[in-house]
């Protein structure tokens, strides 16, 4: 088809002309994005996301926006993390399980930094988060280094 | 030294996996309009928008020597996107979601630096506004096929869980639906030829 703006390829391309000007994507995010490099954690055993609670359809039926809690189970051979996520806005509180492995030391990490967590038995607890990418790095008795998937709280 | 290949996307999640920081920027560099595309086109906010694709690109980088096929890098990144933003939609934005119209003729939408907010020529906000009152479905896909660098079918597909058999022919509607509605809104986009008008008068 073909008007004033041409051939559909032509339109598309007038579009995407007049998308970059109107909701340009901030240049932050690709320099963001390129320094992620050097969070790669090579030493580590990845603890991966295995249950979602918000990939449930029960628990987005039942969730009542502000007021619910989310859980995150991430595991790898040997070791097992229950993450329970409270939100408030645009805040987070999360309480860790840590399960098969004892533990040292563990850190929460974000792109934006690392904040040691006090280890609790084998519980740990962070309050008053900002929303956005996480992950916990774990360090057992043993010496061993555990990190999980990063997660978007 | 690279070898002749050593821009496929294949080799460059290789080279990172290897730790080439400067495969990496490549990969981003390359890929990041489209996953803000995919981001924008499900209207999340710019800040929901960012977190996205950030989380998206943490998710690459924990997988890197894990892909189990590295050459189709951009279908698993716009996968990996796509499901982040139905996270966001289905938990409720942080912020009020994107507003329906991205743009207004004086500004963009409140939300970046001042001096982004480039005047739209009269006939581009024109375009714009109607491109926002599309379906979100014309949106979205519009909004991945305008990527730069273009996206392949396939990214595309993953980036709107839809059969690429179907992206063509929707493509096509999508944008005959835009042209028809520019044509009702008349004003700068009125599509007869303008001496056609003047020799009628």
């Amino acid at each position: 088809m073909t008007d004033m703006f041409g051939t559909d390829d032509e339109f598309l391309a007038r579009l995407g002309t007049v998308a970059a000007v109107a909701d340009p994507m901030p240049e932050s995010l690709t320099s963001a994005a390129q320094a992620l490099f050097g969070l790669r954690q090579l030493d580590a055993e990845l603890a991966e996301l295995v249950l979602d609670s918000a990939d449930l359809p029960q628990t987005r039926e039942l969730a009542v926006r502000g007021d619910e809690e989310r859980m995150l189970s991430f595991e790898t051979g040997r070791a097992g993390v229950e993450m329970q996520i409270s939100e408030r806005s645009d805040r987070r509180d999360i309480v860790c399980h840590v399960t098969g492995v004892p533990l040292d030391a563990a850190i929460l990490e974000t792109p934006k930094g690392q904040q040691p967590l006090r280890v609790d038995d084998d519980v740990l607890i962070a309050r008053d988060l900002s929303a956005g990418p996480l992950r916990l790095r774990l360090t057992t008795t043993g010496g061993d280094k555990i990190v999980t998937s990063w997660v978007r709280i | 030294m690279h070898g002749p290949d050593s821009d496929a996307p294949g080799e460059l999640v290789r080279r990172a996996a290897a730790g080439d920081q400067r495969a990496w920027d490549q990969l981003v560099a390359r890929y990041n309009d489209l996953l803000w595309s995919v981001a924008r086109g499900y209207r999340l906010s710019t800040a929901d928008a960012a977190d996205a694709i950030q989380t998206s690109w943490l998710r690459l980088l924990e997988n890197l020597d894990r892909i189990s096929d590295p050459d189709r890098v951009a279908a698993w990144l716009a996968t990996t996107t796509r499901r982040e933003c139905l996270k966001v939609l289905q938990r409720g934005s942080r912020e009020r979601p994107h507003p329906a119209g991205h743009a207004t003729l004086d500004g963009i939408d409140g939300s970046g630096p001042v001096d982004d907010r480039l005047l739209l020529a009269e006939r581009d906000a024109e375009l714009w506004e109607a491109f926002t009152g599309m379906s979100d479905r014309c949106q979205c896909l519009l909004r991945v096929l305008m990527t730069s660098p273009p996206p392949s079918y396939e990214a595309v597909a993953a980036a709107l869980e839809m059969p690429i058999g179907s992206i063509g022919p929707t493509r096509a509607r999508c944008l005959a639906r835009l042209r028809t509605l520019l044509e009702k809104q008349g004003g700068l986009f009125d599509t007869e030829p303008l001496r056609q008008r003047e020799g009628r008068s």
